[in-house]
């Protein structure tokens, strides 16, 4: 939750994808340039790498595991759209813990393959393979010059024959670890110990309404169609525009004409025209009629700007305006008066 | 017997027979055609959501229709005849035998490339189920489930006629990729015809949308998967000349696979008014499946234990290990996702298009390229033209998928952002809808590039393919020897089970699938049906006037499902957005549903009332004078074009027998409730001041809009 708040409270978000992708298409050019200007005496020498011995693919599975370190803790935080910081802090403490760990093993792993390349002769010779826990638990206990051994007799299909390796260990622990959850979330979710989708859905309103709550104390109470007053000084004014072009001149037009909606800068109202009727209007709508109500979309200040840049709008006669519709709206005495069946 | 068997050995006279390769070419240039239509029309589904103009303004090429054109041509002719490529080529060699009948084959071949053409006629114009990859109507559906049967038999009467004793893995993974099509599209396709290109879907709201998603997620499983592994458990130990790194593991993983994976298909449901109970099912089988899944992977990747050094410059396989790591990418993926949290952000977004997608490009897109580029020097008795334009491919391809996923992760994440964040007030802060699609524009372009870059990739595939087949003669057919089964059949007692029972008896395997596959959806599927709580029954929830079944037909027809749900999900921000969350009793008589599984535009299923018809009016006819910056694009035609009543009654009959409770003999009179709220609407956009007639298309998609939704606000 918090993550993605961030996201949302960078200014100008918008241009990180794009910056992102500069900088891999940098990386792609800087990678094609390296290549290509390569000599001959580095190629021959890194095609000399002693891989055939197990420690570059070893590195190739290590780095797997941190690969996929990385993409579960950048899911991580994005995964618990609902539950609690903290715990998201520790999964996330958890995968850097064990990417680092990762990591030294991988550095070790190159450290001592450099090792090896600078002292030939070195290790090689004479001493009876030994089995590392690594390579059983990674399924490659057999080396590859000896499986001959575990070929598996009479299986040939147009060539292809069959080893008869175990399966890697770290996969048949994997798999019942996928069971063990399975038959964890099961006995949570069936045996009525977590909430069906309609409990969570309670439980997340019921959170919303106690931060509503914090909120209003700390914000004072909200304006309503009663309390609200005419705006006057420019900038509320001209904030209310801009609300109005988004969100109302679709149907009202762009200078209030009108179109699929009433003309709004005549001194005709079908509601009444006072500021109140107009954040009323706007507030909950006239549904039969076609105009939407705005309460969930627009926060009480904003209808508050908007009413008062509609009031503006009277007597500016603007090209196309649609013929006038409802009762003259005298101003003082009589607003707020006939409106009170519309709901 | 076996051992006299034993000792005449040496004895018997080899048999002497023949390959045929003439089928797999013509195989092989249906995937390539196939491929490029298909992804000519990704790429175009992908512009037009950054240029809406790229619709034409014209009913056959509008979003709606293109896009199941793509899905359809992607996967049944570039996946499909991709997997009967490898399949004819490999089946024959493993078995040492030719296919059982020539004439068969060549009925699959000519049988599959006539459905696909009727795809993609009839998809653009308009002929759709909208049950999403099963979108082809019924006498479609018919020939492909003949052609497919056919094809089923060829098979196994070529397992039973073999010379070796015991049945290889690949083939194991073709023969239940069969078994398990065809029971999903015979039993997701039952569907009650109206017409001919005109049925509608047995099944109704909550069971229907089940059903279709035990399909959905299983044609993954089984046309865009299991095929494939079966393909790389013969293309990659050859192409690398190793052999299989473990034969144990090649058995557990099949059959965990294949077991597990049908029972997954409820995880894109999850938070929608399917019962919890199957939800739950959906998720923990999914999380199953991540094991079972990476057994393919791994018995591929150690298969190139050995080999590594030559996978430098072997293009062939290049494109293999990226297609095997994309395999594993995604199926480590598709679990994450079932898990409810996870599921949550993607659904609905452009997440799950980023998923499938490394499944596409990756898995079976670079699968295919690796096999074709093995082949065709084979089949054409000459090296490949270009190793440097193949590698050319390789590179501008992976980059291709890079810059098609990235932007699309991206925009999933930001989109469900922009629809879950609340300000402070307890308000949503992008309360418009638009504002969460406007915003990815640049990131929707960027896949296009990326897909651009994909496709320019294939061009160069097909140049390179024939120039080689140009210059290169075809070798129709390859003698092969071998001797016969019966004299070599030992049927060792001492043999393990699965070898006696299973893997020596192709009907035995047959069956054994079968059971398999069968299982998961039953206990899924079967309750939903049965037990009447899984659906409560809503008073208020009444059939569709005449009217609005006409407009939901022509919401259908549109494709509206590909980028609208009608699904509003039991979050905050989803009942502030939009309304009461959906309960399962209101789509009891939507045959099919049309609950969506992606929304590019918002959700509709409290839409009813919310606008006046004549915004709606204005809104088909160009949506960016009601919403601007919308790229929804225009639909002129419903405006212009009348609607066809003479349909009416057999549509009010197909009904009754489905069990809507209209009136014995309401199809005779139906038409004059249709014309009467076709004047009350016709009316209301007079007042308007929109001048039009009631027998036009657009009066009866308005009515159906109107009423989405409306019945459960009219109980509250």
């Amino acid at each position: 939750m918090k993550f993605r708040t961030y996201l949302e409270t960078i200014t100008g978000v918008g241009i990180y994808p794009l910056m992102s992708l500069l900088i891999f298409f940098i990386f792609f050019v800087g990678l094609l340039v390296y290549v290509f200007n390569l000599d001959k005496k580095t190629l021959d020498r890194m095609k000399n790498t002693p891989l055939e011995d197990g420690s570059f693919r070893k590195g190739i599975f290590t780095l797997l595991f941190i690969g996929l370190g990385f993409t579960s803790s950048a899911q991580s935080p994005e995964s618990k759209p609902m539950g609690n910081e903290e715990l998201v802090l520790y999964v996330m403490l958890i995968f850097l813990v064990a990417i680092v760990i990762l990591l030294a093993i991988f550095l070790t792993r190159v450290m001592n393959l450099l090792f090896r390349i600078n002292n030939p002769g070195l290790g090689t010779e004479g001493v009876a393979p030994e089995i590392h826990w690594w390579q059983r638990f990674s399924g490659t206990s057999v080396a590859v010059q000896d499986e001959k051994k575990i070929l598996i007799e009479g299986h040939d299909y147009d060539g292809i024959q069959e080893l008869d390796n175990a399966m890697p260990p770290w996969l048949q622990f994997l798999f019942i670890g996928t069971i063990v959850f399975a038959i964890l979330y099961s006995v949570y979710y069936f045996g009525g110990f977590g909430p069906d989708q309609i409990g969570e859905l309670e439980r997340e309103l019921a959170v919303a309404e106690e931060q509503h709550k914090v909120y209003l104390a700390k914000a004072g109470a909200s304006m309503d169609e009663n309390s609200v007053t005419v705006l006057t000084e420019q900038a509320g004014i001209a904030q209310g525009k801009t609300i109005f072009e988004t969100n109302c001149a679709a149907c009202h037009g762009m200078a209030g004409e009108g179109g699929v909606g009433p003309n709004l800068t005549d001194e005709y109202w079908m509601h009444g025209g006072s500021i109140n009727d107009v954040f009323k209007i706007i507030k909950y709508g006239v549904p039969e009629k076609g105009m939407i109500s705005w309460e969930k979309q627009l926060p009480p200040l904003e209808i508050q700007k908007v009413s008062s840049y509609i009031l503006t709008l009277k007597g500016t006669n603007p090209a196309n305006a649609k013929e006038a519709q409802g009762d003259l709206y005298v101003e003082e005495g009589t607003s707020g008066v006939a409106e009170e069946t519309l709901e | 017997m076996s051992n006299v068997s034993h000792s005449l050995k040496g004895a018997v006279e080899l048999d002497e027979f023949q390959y045929d390769n003439k089928l797999v070419r013509n195989f092989a240039i249906a995937t390539i055609v196939f491929g490029l239509i298909g992804m000519l029309g990704g790429l175009l589904a992908a512009f037009q959501l950054v240029f809406p103009d790229l619709n034409f303004d014209l009913p056959y090429t509008t979003f709606g229709r293109i896009r199941p054109l793509h899905t359809n041509a992607v996967i049944f002719a570039f996946v499909g005849n991709g997997f009967f490529t490898g399949m004819y080529y490999s089946v024959p060699r493993v078995l040492r035998t030719p296919m059982w009948s020539d004439k068969l084959g060549q009925f699959h071949f000519w049988g599959w490339q006539l459905v696909i053409l009727a795809a993609a006629v009839s998809l653009p114009l308009g002929y759709t189920t909208s049950k999403e990859y099963a979108e082809l109507e019924w006498p479609i559906d018919i020939a492909i489930a003949v052609v497919w049967v056919t094809a089923l038999v060829n098979l196994i009467m070529t397992m039973i006629n073999r010379r070796v004793e015991h049945v290889y893995a690949a083939v194991w993974f073709y023969l239940a990729s069969f078994v398990a099509v065809a029971m999903l599209h015979v039993v997701n396709s039952i569907a009650i015809p109206v017409s001919f290109m005109k049925s509608y879907s047995w099944y109704a709201g909550v069971q229907d949308a089940l059903v279709q998603w035990w399909y959905g997620h299983n044609a993954v499983a089984f046309f865009l998967t299991t095929p494939y592994l079966g393909l790389m458990y013969y293309f990659l130990p050859k192409a690398a000349n190793r052999p299989i790194y473990s034969y144990r593991l090649s058995i557990v993983h099949f059959w965990a696979l294949i077991f597990i994976y049908i029972w997954a298909g409820p995880h894109h449901l999850l938070y929608t008014s399917l019962p919890d109970w199957a939800q739950t099912l959906g998720t923990v089988f999914s999380i199953m499946l991540l094991a079972p899944s990476w057994g393919g992977m791994m018995n591929g990747l150690l298969t190139l234990r050995g080999a590594w050094d030559r996978v430098r410059e072997d293009v062939v396989l290049k494109f293999m290990v990226v297609a095997i790591t994309a395999y594993g990418m995604a199926t480590f993926e598709g679990p994450m996702l079932s898990l409810k949290n996870v599921n949550a952000i993607s659904h609905f977004t452009d997440w799950t298009v980023a998923h499938v997608h490394v499944g596409a490009l990756g898995w079976n897109g670079f699968l295919t390229f690796g096999i074709l580029y093995w082949l065709f020097p084979r089949i054409y008795n000459r090296p490949l033209f270009s190793q440097k334009l193949a590698n050319f491919h390789f590179w501008i391809g992976t980059i291709g998928i890079l810059f098609y996923t990235v932007p699309m992760y991206w925009a999933g994440w930001v989109q469900n952002a922009m629809w879950m964040e609340f300000t402070p007030e307890g308000l949503l802060k992008y309360p418009n809808f638009l504002e969460t699609v406007t915003s990815l524009k640049p990131l929707y372009f960027l896949r296009g590039v990326g897909g651009t870059l994909y496709l320019i990739g294939f061009t160069a595939m097909i140049y390179n393919l024939w120039m080689t087949a140009a210059k290169g003669t075809l070798i129709a057919t390859e003698t092969a020897r071998a001797m016969p089964l019966s004299a070599i059949w030992s049927g060792h007692a001492s043999e393990p089970w699965h070898r006696r029972l299973i893997e020596r008896k192709p009907m035995a395997l047959l069956i054994f699938s079968f059971i398999a596959v069968a299982i998961g959806g039953m206990i899924e599927i079967i309750p939903t049906f049965m037990v009447s709580s899984n659906v409560p029954t809503i008073e208020t929830v009444k059939p569709y006037t005449p009217l609005e079944l006409q407009g939901r037909d022509i919401y259908v027809r549109e494709g509206c499902y590909l980028c609208h749900t009608q699904m509003v999900r039991p979050f905050r921000a989803e009942i502030e957005r939009y309304g009461e969350y959906s309960k399962s009793g209101e789509y009891v008589y939507d045959f099919p549903h049309q609950w969506g599984s992606k929304r590019t535009g918002p959700d509709l299923q409290r839409v009813g009332g919310k606008y006046p018809d004549s915004w709606h009016y204005n809104h088909m006819e160009d949506p960016t004078s009601m919403s601007p910056g919308s790229i929804m694009p225009r639909y002129p035609w419903l405006l212009e074009d009348d609607l066809d009543i003479s349909s009416t009654p057999a549509k009010i009959r197909a009904m009754q027998t489905l069990g809507v409770p209209y009136e014995k003999g309401y199809d005779e009179i139906a038409n004059e409730d249709l014309a009467r709220q076709a004047d009350e609407i016709t009316e209301r956009l007079a007042q308007s001041g929109i001048k039009t007639s009631r027998n036009k298309e657009i009066i009866a998609l308005i009515a159906y809009m109107q009423r989405l939704g409306t019945d459960i606000k009219a109980s509250n």
